[in-house]
């Protein structure tokens, strides 16, 4: 029995934050506090709540409103450890492992990919599978802001998946493995930079790296608010979606940022969405595993900035640009992409 | 009902297999029990299913006894056991000669055991203190007094026996050398009824003394307090007891989701509310510590005490937990047969001697049956459809035989299978189908039946809930009975408020004192 | 790593974003301070039933602006204590509290009743009553005195726990004051099944289920209807509004702890914090708390990444206690997570009227709390008062609901705190 679980009182404040639950419903998913506290009471049900354990987005909601700061997602993530060294893989999750295996990343690599930018910058630009693969207009853009703002960098030749959605699977030989290789084709950097913040949290808490985000760099380093931007054609209403791995682990501060960076830009204006803070249902390996979880969580979403009379959802994450565009409804934008095209 | 052929006194496992056995012998038999089923000892114990290693030196004849009614229970009762194993450890500090007398005493007696080293010993039980110095392995089991006085109730009722619980005797009228009438009364509405027994069978546990003194027969009845305290979760995978001489604190007992750690042996001047103190809850934390390390990390969510009777061998520790069945014509009644002492895993063997001795007096020849007849007729956890399939071994566990009109209650009532207890995981059409239960009195009875409030939050969060269910089956005042319930709740807090109980406590301090203005009653028993 | 951001610098810290913390915050902040509130994890507040009283019922008399203070003199409780002692008038305070409290809830779409100085009577949840001075408007529409004519209906949602109509019932044994109630369960298509959390409940009703409930509403007989909560801060006034003006019936929510009332509460206090000018951090932790003798200095505030110093003028504790999570327990003794403050209790106080009378074990827990000056100091262990750091709310010792005055009480310290914070600056 998990010790930490004693500390439990039953306020039901985690229960009632957590996405999964408020949408899916507590008949699908037992939420934070069944899962992580009340199963490790009875063991007869693990077999039954194994469906249910994948279907966490991993977005930490529920371990930051519980008072007595129960590691909630993380005894989620270990109970998904144990089960992967008992039975392996979710089947939804084979395809993640059987991409790293061949690839080295968590989806299937892309025909085309953007070519590698070796040089002997100091800043090193991690863009991530998603980024590399699926929405490479976010790796084109990011490069144009930091070529716009002056800021040398160069992208590794060769690099692995970061292993945050093997930590998801609860695979930890391959998360190793992927950690060990990265550690060595980094390869000397002063500075870390990274598009996902799954993988800037990722590198934070594994590899005891010290990254930054895009957003903090653009806004700390590259003094982002000076540059200059385009006269505005038409007036746009934005709302600013705050990615779980941004908000709650990176910093608030990173959405102050980004919400900073919006609003100075010329025919923009945020406007203010429900839930903005809510998970978006991209993270968790949720899409693989229960790729109808998440496409509901993406509609709630979707909801949300329809209620606010947003014209465009952006998302300074790649996941959550992907999972929310799966529900349809508002276009949803990467920040760096928005941004880029706003800017000289 | 005018007159019986039997008339059992006592609701708990003695009673109830009297009840069934006699029932089963096609006599007509009718139960009384002043509070609910397993008021007395049945309803405050570990939860042992005995191999009868823990008797083998220093009572060899209950160990025998042991070591054959487990099998027997095992066989009719599968349902109410959870054949976890046992193991018997000793540490640095106890006798080292007591390893050896146990192995012999066990052999002689036919207890089966088998000797550990100290790593075997801690792959079976990972959580043992480092320190232990010897170890051996025996067939303890974690038995559900409560499922198992319930179900011989049960079976007794399928073959034509009356049981009722909340009737209290009032008097004997006592005609010549024998009981003519008893008259008793329902303990709730005062009602007051009687019967014309043909013979009456006293198995009133601690209270059997005050029972044959309304007969004006003199029974001396020996009374022990005895304290355990419930942990949450469960910290080891089958029972551990320690090896020495039988102590204070020596026992570990996994059972459903707890851990219960026990006792306490403190003799009582006469049978009346026993509760658990501050400090036997210290001491057996200590203790139980001293096997289980893990233990000191646990969460204490509730302590209580069970009274025993024990036949008036010697005193304290060492009187004997055999059991005597004494019937009274010496003493001017020639129809009365009390039974004293025994144990939970014995009860069955018990209640066939008494009832042996009970249909003598009658003029019966038949015998007995118990050994044979199972509780239940299938021995297999139901498979069940659907959401239910994750419940089912729980209600099979809690229900047995009783089962398929639960799982018809949560499948057919619109919102049958809400979770209505989270931390036992209880239903909605558990507590419905309870709720409807003649049997079911009060708040406690309904909970002690579905298991709902025994968890970590102990009843905070779902007590109204049972409420809602009790609350139109009667007529009682709910916010009385709400508040009986709470206040009996606090007696079994009060000695282990610390820490995240403590905290647990003031967080259900807000709701149903602060918000809800429930009063709740303190102070001890 | 966690990685350093650069330290910051405001006028005062706040410690803890609960009803106390965001109001000593607001207050400080509408009088240009910069203000820093640093919060995590569920408050009390956010559990709470949303309603207030600022004041124990024995000491106000009926009439408006009237305290009892023979009453007031009699009582032991150490805010009535604090108020006399302090250089404030507790009238004064009192309105001065309710108005910029309900005027900045009713900024962020709480409208709340408005009278400090009366009680009245509502229905719980569970079927018992309670009394309160100030609720959400649309709870206390249910208040038992307007009730007096025509009946009520119970109407509980199939899988929405937070209402049992029959309990309810059962509980009243079928009439409050001569209002006849009867329990009704209906089912609304939209609605999960096998229960819902109450943030389920509201997301799935926001859905689509107005026009059903109205529906199911109109078709009772009753005038009355109470329904468990639905509806979130954005949604509450027009969501229950159109309820009423369709339905043609005066709806209403019960009392409801551990719901969207008190999320609301939570809800609108922080915007209104942060419509104040406060800069508020949740999720983060304050880990370190720098003093130098009587004068406290600066804080460290994490997240799982990140960290920052902040150096401050003066700091306001409002962390809570044992179910907010700001005061800690060793074994039975309450003590101060921070190691830093005085924490202890006043002793063997009796149970003011009308409170509960606890074990004393567990009086002592739930009466422990920081020890303050009339002034909302603070006091290091040795009990010499702080310059510029003050306590505020549940967190002080006899502030705990339910043995202190209830979530009134606590802004009302928040409030005395943020004076003489400001005083400092």
């Amino acid at each position: 029995m998990a010790p930490f679980a004693n500390r439990c009182i039953k306020c039901d404040s985690c229960q009632k934050a957590c996405p999964v639950v408020t949408i899916e419903g507590l008949r699908s998913f037992s939420g934070p506090r069944g899962l992580a506290v009340d199963s490790s009471r009875f063991p007869e049900d693990a077999e039954a709540l194994r469906d249910n354990l994948y279907k966490c987005t991993a977005c930490f909601r529920c371990g930051d409103v519980c008072p007595a700061r129960l590691p909630l997602t993380g005894q989620i993530m270990a109970l998904r450890r144990s089960i992967f060294a008992k039975d392996k893989a979710l089947g939804g999750h084979a395809r993640i492992l059987a991409n790293i295996d061949q690839h080295r990343r968590s989806i299937e690599p892309a025909a085309r990919r953007p070519e590698a930018k070796p040089s002997d910058a100091k800043l090193l630009y991690f863009p991530g599978c998603i980024a590399e693969n699926r929405l490479p207009i976010i790796y084109q853009s990011t490069a144009s802001l930091l070529t716009k703002g002056k800021a040398a960098f160069r992208v590794p030749e060769r690099w692995s998946c970061c292993g945050a959605p093997l930590e998801k699977v609860g695979d930890s030989e391959r998360l190793r493995l992927v950690r060990e290789e990265n550690l060595r084709f980094f390869d000397g950097f002063e500075r870390l930079v990274t598009s996902c913040p799954g993988c800037t949290t990722h590198f934070i808490q594994d590899y005891g790296l010290e990254p930054l985000h895009t957003i903090e760099l653009l806004y700390e380093v590259v003094g982002v608010r000076k540059l200059p931007a385009l006269p505005s054609h038409r007036k746009v209403k934005v709302a600013l979606h705050q990615p779980c791995h941004l908000a709650r682990t990176v910093g608030q501060h990173v959405i102050d940022y980004a919400a900073e960076i919006l609003q100075r830009l010329p025919g923009v204006r945020l406007v203010e969405m429900e839930d903005a803070d809510r998970c978006c249902g991209g993270g968790g390996g949720v899409v693989a595993g229960h790729p109808d979880v998440a496409l509901a969580l993406a509609k709630a979403k979707v909801e949300s900035a329809k209620r606010a009379k947003a014209d465009l959802i952006v998302a300074p994450c790649p996941f959550c640009v992907m999972n929310i565009s799966r529900a349809g409804g508002v276009e949803t934008v990467d920040f760096t992409n928005f941004l880029d095209a706003r800017l000289k | 009902m005018a007159r019986v052929e039997a008339l059992v006194i006592g609701g708990g496992a003695t009673g109830a297999g009297v009840a069934r056995d006699l029932a089963l012998r096609g006599v007509e038999v009718l139960l009384l029990e002043r509070g609910d089923f397993c008021n007395g000892a049945s309803g405050g114990n570990h939860g042992m299913l005995h191999s009868g290693a823990r008797y083998a030196v220093k009572d060899p004849g209950s160990a025998a006894d042991c070591a054959s009614e487990s099998r027997v229970l095992r066989r009719i009762a599968p349902y109410c056991i959870e054949d976890c194993g046992g193991v018997f450890v000793s540490l640095p500090e106890d006798d080292p000669t007591y390893p050896d007398r146990f192995e012999r005493a066990c052999k002689s007696t036919g207890v089966v055991y088998s000797p550990l080293t100290v790593q075997e010993a801690r792959g079976i039980e990972p959580e043992l203190s480092p320190e232990i110095r010897s170890a051996f392995s025996v067939n303890d089991a974690s038995l559900d007094p409560f499922a198992l006085v319930l179900g011989n109730m049960e079976s007794a009722r399928d073959a034509g026996a009356k049981v009722l619980n909340y009737k209290s005797i009032q008097s004997f009228k006592v005609g010549r050398g024998s009981i003519d009438e008893v008259i008793f009364r329902d303990a709730v509405t005062g009602e007051a009824d009687k019967v014309k027994p043909e013979v009456v069978v006293n198995a009133a546990g601690a209270w059997a003394g005050e029972l044959a003194a309304m007969a004006r027969v003199k029974l001396e009845v020996q009374v022990d307090k005895g304290t355990m305290v419930v942990i949450d979760g469960r910290h080891t995978r089958g029972l551990v007891n320690r090896l020495r001489s039988p102590t204070n604190g020596d026992i570990v007992v996994p059972n459903h989701s707890s851990t219960i750690i026990g006792t306490t042996s403190a003799p009582m001047s006469r049978p009346g509310p026993a509760c658990a103190t501050k400090e036997d809850v210290q001491e057996l934390s200590q203790q139980a510590t001293r096997i289980c390390p893990s233990l000191a990390k646990g969460r204490a969510v509730r302590a209580y005490a069970g009274i025993r009777a024990l036949s008036p061998a010697a005193t304290g520790r060492d009187a004997s937990r055999g059991y005597q069945v004494v019937e009274h014509s010496r003493q001017g009644v020639d129809n009365l047969v009390s039974i004293l002492g025994g144990k939970l895993t014995t009860y069955r063997l018990m209640a066939e001697k008494t009832a042996d001795l009970a249909c003598l007096t009658l003029g019966s020849t038949r015998s007995g049956r118990t050994a044979q007849a199972p509780l239940c007729e299938d021995e297999g956890e139901p498979h069940l459809e659907g959401s239910l399939q994750m419940y089912s071994r729980r209600i099979w566990r809690k229900y047995g035989p009783g089962r398929e009109k639960v799982l018809a209650a949560c499948a057919q009532r619109s919102r049958g299978t809400e979770v209505v207890c989270s931390c036992e995981q209880v239903l909605l059409g558990e507590l419905e189908h309870f709720a409807a239960h003649p049997d079911v009195r009060t708040l406690s009875d309904l909970t002690r039946r579905t298991r709902a409030g025994m968890g970590y939050c102990q009843s905070g969060m779902c007590a109204l809930q049972a409420l809602s269910s009790l609350a139109s089956r009667t007529e009682q005042d709910p916010k009385r009975m709400l508040e009986e319930f709470l206040s009996e709740r606090w007696k079994g807090l009060s000695p282990v408020l610390e820490g995240d109980q403590l905290r647990q406590e003031v967080l259900k301090r807000y709701l149903l004192t602060g918000t809800y203005h429930l009063s709740i009653r303190e102070g001890g028993c | 790593m966690l990685r350093e951001l650069p330290p910051i610098k405001v006028d005062a810290l706040v410690i803890g974003h609960g009803a106390s913390g965001l109001m000593a915050a607001s207050a400080l902040a509408s009088q240009n301070n910069n203000v820093l509130v640093v919060g995590k994890g569920a408050t009390a507040t956010s559990m709470s039933t949303g309603c207030i009283s600022y004041i124990r019922k024995d000491i106000l008399r009926q009439e408006r602006g009237a305290i009892d203070l023979e009453a007031l003199a009699r009582s032991v409780h150490p805010f009535n204590d604090i108020m006399e002692r302090g250089s404030l008038a507790l009238e004064e305070v009192l309105l001065q509290v309710s108005s910029f409290f309900q005027r900045s809830l009713s900024d962020q779409g709480l409208e709340m009743t408005d009278d400090a100085f009366h009680f009245f009577d509502m229905l719980t949840n569970a079927g018992t009553m309670y009394s309160c001075s100030i609720a959400p408007s649309f709870t206390a529409s249910g208040r038992l005195d307007r009730l007096r004519e025509g009946s009520l209906a119970l109407l509980g949602i199939e899988g929405h726990r937070d209402l049992d109509p029959r309990l309810v019932a059962a509980m009243c044994a079928g009439h409050v004051d001569g209002v006849r109630v009867r329990p009704y369960w209906r089912k609304l298509d939209c609605m999960g099944h096998g229960g819902m959390t109450a943030t389920e409940a509201a997301a799935r009703f926001k859905n689509g289920g107005t026009q059903e409930l109205i529906k199911t509403i109109s078709d009772l007989e009753e005038d009355s209807v109470a329904i468990p909560p639905l509806f979130g801060l954005q949604s509450v006034h027009k969501g229950m509004s159109e309820l009423c003006s369709e339905s043609e019936k005066n709806v209403f929510e019960l009392v409801t702890p551990m719901s969207l009332p008190g999320l609301r509460l939570q809800d609108a206090m922080e915007r209104s914090a942060v419509g104040h000018g406060c800069h508020l951090m949740k999720n983060h932790l304050v880990t370190r708390l720098e003093v130098k003798r009587e004068r406290a200095v600066s804080a460290l505030i994490e997240t799982p990444t990140r960290r920052q110093a902040v150096s401050f003028n003066s700091l306001i504790l409002a962390t809570g206690d044992l179910v907010g999570g700001g005061l800690a327990l060793a074994g039975r003794e309450v003590v101060d997570p921070f190691s830093t403050f005085k924490v202890g209790w006043f002793g063997k106080t009796e149970p003011l009227p009308g409170q509960t009378r606890y074990d004393a074990a567990m009086r002592q827990v739930v009466e422990a709390g920081y020890l303050v000056t009339h002034e909302m100091r603070l006091m290091t262990k040795e009990g010499r008062p702080f310059e510029n750091a003050f306590g505020a709310g549940s967190t002080l010792a006899s502030f705990s609901f339910p043995t202190g005055v209830g979530l009134g009480g606590e802004l009302l310290t928040a409030w005395i705190a943020a004076e003489y914070a400001k005083e400092g600056s």
